[in-house]
């Protein structure tokens, strides 16, 4: 019954009291600790474009504002668009251009959505001509930028040479703004601060906005002609380009796809990457990969019991050597823990082999040396084992699920240990501990 | 002395800038002049396999903990950038709660190690992409809606006012709505859609069916007793369910906005009280300079009903008359969409050289976990 989907109910317990699923956890080598994803930093290696794959460095996707270069969305259902070409229209029309030459155009496979419904011209090459709408305020906003920039520089240099008088601010958040007197102040003197510009002639000038009292009304047209719902924008086709939000489907425009990142994960104690991806993100592999399932032997619930309040049930559970080499792991009661239910836990070693990725295949595989108790070992195969846990469930897991708490001891192989530098084969082997929590479920209802 | 000099302007690393919106969050950098991009502030939640709004999470341990994830698929997906490598700008709602505040410091200084934080105050920000320092700001978002007047680049504090009407008050209007006008199809029968299953008009819906069908009407035929409202909408439902959403919920649907309360408030009223509550020498100047932001504003038909509102409360409650003769209305377009304004305010004011003295310092903070509070100019003295 080991299943993905209840993979959550076997928990490690992790840094911080964080419980979760082995899998969700990274084991760092360097403090020899799981680290739940709140202990670990992430940092951005580099960007790609789901679409094509280009890869590049933070820096350049700075540049390009995090959007691939050659790869569009549609504005519709954003799914990628894809190019197409098409045969010139009548070339009559105009006389510069030699008959039958093609041209180019973009449209969605999904939705149908092309760049003809929004009346953007057909591209003489297939790539690289395609732009996104520009951004028609960014003139004025930059004007207004360069303003407060000058602003600023001036206010830094008062106080960088202690002449700054506590007067009043050109730029909000002014050293004393928010208090009702200083308000009382300026508005006496509403002009302080035009006065005070002017004395600086370094400050450029800027027209402020201005605002206005006409208004069109809504015409009756518009009120009395009948909707067409598919000719109206929704709302996600409008905020994806938050400089330009449509009404209307027709004007909707195309946008740059949005690149990704690759990103490693770092042990935030010890600062020793858990993570690190290759740079190539057509690379499935890693280049450190300390994912907790691969460093900590692992204990899988095999089938869901019968549990009867006071009655001793046996429980299966699944143990697994993940290391490539063999491990002895005893299991022991964990004396902290909160228990809703009598354990009584397997007092004898419990012995892996190390992981053979082609023992799967090979059926006869001899793994029987191992004198096992049959009373503790259900089955064996290569590394892995079933065991007994003989639980009794106690009054006060009436209503509640029952959850088993132990903690399991094994010999780890340290090859970051000092003498690895020397000889890379070379480890020190240390003895662990994980704490571990299995949610065996609800009582057996039919059985009250 | 700043703690990161050369390092968060004008160099190479610029700030992040998050405007966490009750329902939506804007995200980019400073100097730029629009966001990365604009998400829903949910996350995913994995036990109900169901969306979950972070502002409607009570329990302050889950808050905490949906909050790490949601920022850091900002982080990482949207933004692209190492937390931190970067100082931190999140635009803030003034009078918002300050137990928020503290979570959101706690998590960006103790979990993503930013090395700065600032918190800015949206109403005051929303005047950078102006260039003006005086305007009456009035912010319609999601939840709520508030007006806070700012002088001279100062919030006038004691004049804010509030209503708790936007976009959630009108999906709730809609959906009450649909259940008393609107039929159902399916094939051949019809059925009304009070006899829709509850989950069906998910707020999805609701806010789709708002912002693709409905418009804020003009004035003169909200008073109109024998109007005739514009024609019905046809709008899929799942499967082979066809929602008829008559022409009366279109056009009146956004009323909710505009309605007068219990106590004669609506949207247009909290700007003239505020108007009132300012010194007799500012009103004029604010009156002439009133700043739009906030999603439900981009709704068809805001701005002329505004308009129209505030010159019909002014003309004709004598509770205004008298104050409020000085001048007319006039409205400000941002260089932005109103939904993105106090963001733009954000990003400019994190692109300058002033930001590391205005934020908390990681240091700082985990040595106090005392905020800089732009309300206290005590905070600002070192
Ligand atoms: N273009 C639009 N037309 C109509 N409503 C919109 C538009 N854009 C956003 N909204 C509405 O505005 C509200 C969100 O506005 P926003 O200022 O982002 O709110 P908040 O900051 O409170 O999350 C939502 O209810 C949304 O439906
Ligand atoms: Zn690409
Ligand atoms: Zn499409
Ligand atoms: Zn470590």
């Amino acid at each position: 019954m080991a299943t993905y989907v209840d993979f959550d109910r076997v928990q490690y317990m992790a840094d911080l009291g964080v419980k979760a699923p082995l899998c969700r956890l990274h084991f760092c080598r360097h403090c020899m600790k799981l680290r739940s994803t709140d202990c670990v930093s992430h940092e951005i290696d580099s960007h790609y474009c789901p679409h094509c794959f280009e890869n590049m460095s933070p820096a350049e996707a700075k540049l390009k504002k995090n959007k691939c270069a050659s790869c569009f969305e549609c504005p519709s259902c954003f799914h990628t668009l894809s190019t197409r070409a098409t045969g010139a229209p009548n070339p009559g029309d105009d006389p510069s251009r030699p008959a039958g030459r093609k041209v180019y155009y973009m449209g969605c496979g999904f939705c149908r959505w092309t760049t003809k419904v929004a009346g953007i011209p057909n591209q003489t090459v297939g790539s690289g001509a395609w732009s996104e709408k520009e951004n028609t305020n960014s003139e004025r906003i930059n004007t207004l930028m360069e303003y407060f920039q000058q602003l600023a520089a001036i206010e830094k240099q008062e106080k960088d040479k202690k002449k700054f008088i506590r007067r009043k601010s050109f730029i909000p958040f002014s050293e004393k703004f928010g208090l009702s007197s200083t308000r009382k102040r300026a508005s006496i003197n509403p002009g302080l601060s035009s006065l005070s510009l002017k004395e600086n002639p370094k400050v450029m000038d800027i027209e402020p906005a201005e605002a206005s009292e006409q208004i069109e009304e809504l015409s009756d047209e518009f009120i009395k002609n009948p909707l067409k719902l598919n000719e109206m924008t929704t709302l996600k086709q409008r905020l994806a380009t938050p400089h330009f939000q449509p009404n209307f489907f027709s004007e909707l425009y195309p946008r740059h796809k949005n690149l990704l990142t690759q990103r490693s994960l770092r042990c935030k104690e010890c600062e020793h990457n858990v993570i690190k991806p290759e740079f190539n993100p057509c690379s499935i592999k890693y280049r450190i990969q300390l994912v907790a399932i691969y460093h900590v032997p692992e204990i899988r619930l095999f089938s869901q019991p019968n549990l009867e309040i006071g009655k001793e049930t046996q429980v299966i559970l699944t143990l697994l050597n993940p290391f490539d080499y063999a491990v002895t792991v005893t299991v022991h009661e964990l004396k902290e823990a909160v228990f809703n239910a009598e354990l009584s836990l397997p007092e004898c070693d419990l012995s892996l082999p190390a992981r053979d990725e082609t023992a799967e295949f090979d059926d006869c595989a001899a793994n029987q040396d191992f004198q096992d108790d049959p009373s503790v070992v259900t089955f064996r195969k290569s590394n892995k084992l079933g065991f007994f846990i003989k639980v009794t469930p106690k009054p006060s897991a009436a209503g509640a699920k029952v959850v088993i708490p132990f903690q399991i001891r094994y010999n780890y192989r340290n090859m970051t240990a000092s003498s690895a530098l020397t000889d890379p084969t070379a480890y020190e082997t240390v003895s662990l501990q994980q704490s571990v929590f299995v949610d065996l479920g609800d009582l057996n209802s039919t059985a009250a | 002395m700043p703690m990161y000099e050369g390092f968060g302007y004008g160099g190479e690393k610029e700030a992040i800038v998050l405007d966490i919106g009750a329902a939506y969050t804007k995200i980019g950098f400073a100097n730029d002049c629009s966001p990365r991009s604009i998400v829903p502030t949910e996350i995913y939640d994995k036990q109900t396999k169901t969306k979950l709004r972070i502002f409607d999470i009570k329990n302050n341990e889950t808050l905490k903990a949906s909050l790490l994830v949601f920022l850091k698929k900002i982080y990482l997906r949207h933004l692209q950038v190492n937390a931190k490598d970067r100082r931190a700008v999140i635009v803030e709602n003034i009078i918002g709660p300050i137990d928020f505040r503290k979570l959101i410091a706690d998590v960006l200084f103790k979990h993503f190690e930013v090395p700065s934080l600032l918190f800015a105050p949206s109403h005051l920000i929303s005047l950078m992409p102006l260039g003006i320092s005086t305007g009456l700001v009035l912010d319609c978002g999601y939840k709520e809606t508030i007006v806070i007047p700012v002088c001279d680049n100062t919030p006038v504090l004691k004049a804010w006012q509030a209503l708790p009407v936007g976009g959630k008050a009108i999906h709730n209007r809609i959906r009450e709505m649909i259940k008393e006008f609107a039929i159902v199809r399916e094939g051949n029968n019809e059925m009304p859609a009070s006899n829709l299953p509850s989950d069906v008009l998910t707020e999805e819906i609701l806010e789709d069916i708002k912002v693709r069908c409905c418009f804020i009407t003009r004035l003169d035929r909200v008073n109109d007793p024998d109007i005739e409202h514009p024609s019905e909408t046809i709008y899929p439902l799942q499967g082979s369910r066809i929602l008829v959403i008559p022409g009366k919920i279109r056009e009146m649907a956004c009323e909710v906005l505009f309605q007068l309360d219990g106590e004669e408030k609506n949207i247009a009223s909290l700007l003239l009280e505020a108007l009132t509550l300012s010194s007799i020498d500012n009103r004029r100047n604010l009156m002439e300079n009133i700043v739009l932001v906030g999603g439900t504003c981009q709704l068809t038909g805001f701005r002329q009903r505004l308009m129209a509102e505030l010159k019909n409360l002014a003309s004709t409650n004598n509770k205004y008359t008298d104050s409020i003769h000085l001048s007319s209305f006039k409205f400000h377009t941002a260089p932005i969409y109103e939904n993105c304004t106090a963001w733009l305010g954000g990003a400019m004011f994190a692109g300058l050289q002033v930001l590391p003295n205005r934020s908390t310092a990681r240091e700082k903070y985990l040595e106090n976990e005392v905020l800089m509070d732009w309300s206290d100019p005590k905070t600002y003295e070192n």
